[in-house]
C-alpha cells in the first residue's frame, strides 16, 4: 500500500531522512518510532505531498506520488499533529467543503459524518465554529475529515494527542476495521505501549536513518518495546 | 527583558519587508533597492501632500497673528492621524495579539509584556506623528523662521503628544476589545461600523478645501473655539510660538498623567483582558441535507467564507470596491470630480471625460488586493489543501477568482452608472465597462502571482500578514504603475499621435495579454511553486 524507497530529505545541510526504505502492506497497522527530531514527522510529511524530498520514491497503492500526486493523494488522508483547520468554518461545513475536494457523493459523505461525529461525540457541536472547539474536539473533527473519503491509507503523525481515553479507544477501533478491510495505517507515537499494542509492524528510526524494522515480535522479542528502543538508542549513542 | 520583547515585536512587524524566506533569510540588491525605492516614493508622497496643506493656510494664520493655531492645528492632525492608527494597533498588537496566552505562561510579569507592547504602539505613533509635524514645521521654517528655542518646544511637544493619543487610543481599543467580544455578529458590526467612519472620513477629506476656506477667513473665532474645546492642542501651539516652557510643561503632566492612569488600568486588567474569551452561542448542530459541488466552487466558497469573516481582511483588502461604488454618487454631487481629481489633464475636454472615467475606475481596482495576502494567510492552515487531491494551480486560481468575483459587480455598476451619467458613446461605454474589468482580472492575478513568489507565514495575527508585508506594497504600488505609466504617456507624449479610444484598446489588450501569462504561469508553475510552500 505504502512503498517508501531510499527517501532522503534535506534542511539545507542538515540530512532529515537518510536512504529510508519501507513498506507498508494492505491490512496493516505499522508503527513508526523515533526519538524527537529523528525524522518521523518529515517522512511523513513527504510521504502526505505536502513536503518535498531530494530522493527517493514514495509510491501509495502502485501510484507513484511524484508523478501522479492527485491520484496518490485521493487514495490515501494524512493527520497532522496539530489540528490547524479552517476556524471560519463550522464543523459541518469543513467537513463538507473535505467532502467536496474528495468528490464524495452527497448520500455517503451524509451517511459517513453522521457515523463518525456519533462515534466521536460531536454531532451536536458541528454546527459551531470550529473556532470555538478545544484541542480534543478540533482532533476529533481532524479525524473524521480523514476518514470520510474512505482512503485506503491513513497516515497519522502522533494521532492520540489531545483525545480523550474513549476517543483514543474509538480510533484504535477504526484503525483496526480500515486494516481489516485491506487499507493500511502508517503512523508515528511517541507512546511505545500503544505502539506495541495497535501496531502489526513497527520501524524505529534515529538520526533519519532506519535503525530496525519488522513484525513486532520480530522487533522486540522477548522485551518490551519500551526496553528494545532505549537499548538502541543507547547503542547508536 | 523588555528589549528583548520589543526587538522580538519590531522584528516580527518588518521581517517579510525588509528579510526574505529564501536566500538565508537575505533579499537580492534589486529587491531592498525596490523596497527602498517604494518606501521614498510613499513617505515622500505622504509629506508633500501634507505639506502642501500647510503652506496653504500659514500664510493667512500668520497675517492674522494666530501662529499658535497653525501648530494648534498640526497638533490636532497628528493627533487624529495618530489615534486612528493607535486605535485599530491596539486590537491586534495589544489586546488580541495571538502571543499574548504563550508569554503569559513564560516567566516575564505581565506588566513586562504590556510595557513591550505599548513602547511598540508608541514607536508606531511617533512615526506616524512625524508625516504631520515634519512638513508643519518646515514650512513654518521657511515662511517664517522658527527660533532654536521654539525648535526644542516643538520637538518637546511631538514627544509628549503621543502619550495622550495612546492612552485615549488604548482606553478606546479597551472599550472595543470588551464590545467585540461580547457581541454575536462580530464581524458584521466592526465591518458597517469601519465603513461608516471611512464613509465620514472621505466626506470631511472632500470637504477640506472649504474647511481651510472657513479657517483663513474665520481664524480668531477658529482659534477661540479651540482654546476652549481643545486644550491641549492650545497648549502645544502658545507653547512653540510664544515659547512659553509653562504651557509645555502643563501638556507634558497632562500627558504623562494620561498615560500613567491607563497604564496603571491596563496592568491591572492585562491578563484578565487577553484572556477573556468571545461571546459563545451554543446552538445544538440539527442534521440537513449537505450541497455538494465541485472542487473549484468548493474552493472559491472557502475563500470567500474567509473573506467574510475577517472585517480587516474587508477593510484593508476593498477599499476600493466601496469607492468604485461611491464614484457614481460623487459626481452626479460634484460633476467635476474627474477633472479636479486629475489636474494634470487638459481641462474639460469632452474627449477625455470618458477616458479619465476609465481611468478613475482602473485606478481603483488596483487599491483592491483581496487575492494578495491570500497565499499568507493560509499559514499553518496550508497542509490541509496540499495534502489534497487538487492541483496547487486551482486552488491559486480560485483565490485570484475570489478577487475578480467580489470586485467585479462594482465595477460593472459603477460603469454603468458613470456611462449614463456622463452621456458616453456606445464605444467608451463598452471600454468603460471591459478595461477596469480586465483592471481587477489583472489584479487578482498579479496578486496571487506576487504573494505566491514572497508569501508571509511568520505573522501573528492575520492584519500583518494582509497589511505589513512586502506583497501588499508591490501589488497595491505595482498595480497603480500598470495604470498611471500607460495614463500619462499618453497625456505628455502620444495624445497628439494617437486617438484615445484606439489607445486604450491596445492598454487593454496588452493587460489581457499579462493575464494570460499569469494565468498560465498560475496554471502550470504554480501548482510546484504552492506544494514546495513551508509555513
Amino acid at each position: 500500500m505504502l512503498q517508501i524507497e531510499h527517501l532522503t530529505k534535506r534542511y539545507g545541510t542538515k540530512l532529515a531522512v537518510d536512504d529510508l526504505s519501507l513498506h507498508i502492506r494492505k491490512g496493516e497497522i505499522y508503527g513508526f518510532i523515533g526519538h524527537n527530531g529523528a525524522g518521523k514527522t518529515s517522512t511523513i510529511k513527504a510521504c502526505a505531498g505536502i513536503m518535498d524530498f531530494d530522493a527517493g520514491e514514495i509510491k501509495i497503492d502502485g501510484i507513484s506520488l511524484k508523478e501522479n500526486p492527485l491520484a496518490a493523494k485521493q487514495r490515501m488522508a494524512y493527520l497532522p499533529d496539530n489540528p490547524d483547520l479552517y476556524e471560519f468554518y463550522t464543523g459541518i461545513k469543513y467537513l463538507n467543503f473535505i467532502a467536496d475536494i474528495y468528490r464524495v457523493p452527497q448520500a455517503e459523505r451524509e451517511q459517513k459524518i453522521r457515523y463518525y461525529a456519533d462515534l466521536f461525540e460531536i454531532t451536536a457541536d458541528l454546527g459551531q465554529l470550529i473556532s470555538s472547539y478545544s484541542h480534543g474536539m478540533k482532533q476529533k473533527l481532524a479525524v473524521i475529515s480523514a476518514l470520510i473519503h474512505s482512503p485506503k491509507l491513513i497516515m497519522m503523525d502522533e494521532p492520540f494527542t489531545g483525545l480523550d481515553p474513549k476517543a483514543s479507544f474509538t480510533l484504535k477501533q477504526i484503525m483496526r476495521e480500515i486494516c481489516d478491510q485491506g487499507g493500511a495505517i502508517f503512523f508515528s507515537t511517541h507512546v511505545l505501549e500503544v505502539a506495541e499494542k495497535l501496531c502489526d509492524q513497527v520501524a524505529i528510526i534515529r538520526k533519519g536513518r532506519l535503525v530496525v524494522s519488522g513484525t513486532m515480535e520480530e522487533v522486540k522479542g522477548n522485551e518490551t518495546l519500551e526496553e528494545v528502543f532505549l537499548e538502541l538508542e543507547s547503542d547508536h549513542a | 527583558m523588555l528589549k528583548t520583547l520589543v526587538r522580538a515585536r519590531l522584528a516580527g512587524l518588518f521581517s517579510s519587508m525588509f528579510r526574505s524566506r529564501r536566500r538565508g533569510g537575505q533579499r537580492s540588491p534589486l529587491m531592498k533597492g525596490l523596497v527602498a525605492l517604494l518606501v521614498v516614493y510613499v513617505v515622500g508622497s505622504l509629506l508633500f501632500s501634507s505639506g502642501a496643506m500647510f503652506q496653504a493656510i500659514l500664510p493667512a494664520l500668520h497675517a492674522a497673528g494666530l501662529d499658535w493655531l497653525y501648530f494648534a492645528l498640526a497638533a490636532i492632525l497628528a493627533f487624529g492621524a495618530v489615534f486612528i492608527s493607535t486605535l485599530f494597533m491596539t486590537q491586534s498588537q495589544l489586546y488580541e495579539a495571538t502571543d499574548n496566552e504563550l508569554l503569559l505562561s513564560m516567566p516575564i510579569p505581565p506588566s513586562t509584556i504590556l510595557q513591550s507592547r505599548l513602547i511598540l504602539l508608541l514607536i508606531m505613533d511617533y512615526l506616524i506623528e512625524l508625516f504631520i509635524i515634519v512638513p508643519a514645521a518646515v514650512v513654518y521654517w521657511l515662511l517664517v523662521p522658527l527660533t532654536w528655542q521654539a525648535l526644542v518646544i516643538l520637538i518637546l511637544c511631538s514627544l509628549v503628544l503621543p502619550l495622550l493619543t495612546l492612552a485615549l487610543g488604548c482606553l478606546l481599543g479597551w472599550i472595543l476589545a470588551m464590545v467585540s467580544a461580547r457581541v454575536q455578529h462580530k464581524s458584521l458590526i466592526t465591518t458597517v461600523f469601519s465603513i461608516a467612519f471611512l464613509v465620514l472620513y472621505l466626506y470631511l477629506t472632500l470637504q477640506l478645501n472649504q474647511y481651510l476656506e472657513y479657517l483663513v477667513l474665520h481664524g480668531t473665532e477658529v482659534g477661540e473655539a479651540i482654546k476652549r474645546t481643545v486644550y491641549p492642542a492650545y497648549l502645544v501651539g502658545i507653547a512653540i510660538t510664544a515659547e512659553d516652557w509653562g504651557a509645555l510643561l502643563i501638556l507634558t503632566v497632562i500627558g504623562i498623567a494620561a498615560m500613567t492612569l491607563v497604564y496603571l488600568a491596563l496592568r491591572a486588567n492585562f491578563a484578565k483582558i487577553v484572556s477573556a474569551k468571545g461571546a459563545t452561542h451554543t446552538r445544538k448542530y440539527r442534521e440537513r441535507p449537505l450541497k455538494s459541488s465541485g472542487v473549484m466552487s468548493a474552493l472559491i466558497r472557502k475563500e470567500m467564507t474567509f473573506f467574510f469573516a475577517r472585517p480587516m481582511y474587508i477593510l484593508n483588502a476593498s477599499l476600493g470596491v466601496l469607492f468604485t461604488l461611491i464614484l457614481p454618487i460623487l459626481l452626479i454631487a460634484k460633476p467635476d470630480f474627474l477633472n479636479q481629481l486629475f489636474m494634470q489633464a487638459p481641462s474639460a475636454s469632452r474627449e477625455l471625460v470618458g477616458p479619465l472615467a476609465i481611468t478613475t475606475l482602473c485606478l481603483l481596482a488596483a487599491t483592491n488586493i483581496i487575492s494578495t495576502p491570500s497565499v499568507s494567510l493560509e499559514g499553518k492552515k496550508l497542509w490541509i489543501l496540499q495534502a489534497s487531491p487538487v492541483l496547487g494551480g486551482d486552488v491559486l486560481l480560485a483565490k485570484a477568482a475570489t478577487h475578480f468575483l467580489l470586485c467585479a459587480p462594482s465595477v460593472v455598476i459603477a460603469a454603468a452608472a458613470l456611462g449614463v451619467i456622463l452621456k458616453l458613446d456606445p464605444l467608451q461605454f463598452v471600454l468603460l465597462l471591459v478595461t477596469p474589468l480586465v483592471m481587477t482580472l489583472f489584479q487578482a492575478l498579479f496578486g496571487v502571482t506576487v504573494n505566491l513568489r514572497f508569501p508571509k507565514f511568520d505573522w501573528i495575527n492575520e492584519t500583518a500578514a494582509i497589511k505589513q508585508s512586502l506583497s501588499t506594497i508591490l501589488t497595491m504600488f505595482g498595480g497603480m504603475a500598470v495604470v498611471a505609466v500607460p495614463a500619462m504617456l499618453y497625456l505628455y507624449v502620444l495624445s497628439g499621435h494617437i486617438y484615445v479610444t484606439v489607445y486604450i484598446v491596445f492598454v487593454t489588450l496588452l493587460w489581457l495579454i499579462l493575464c494570460t501569462v499569469m494565468f498560465l504561469f498560475l496554471r502550470t508553475k504554480g501548482n510546484r511553486h504552492f506544494a514546495a510552500l513551508t509555513p
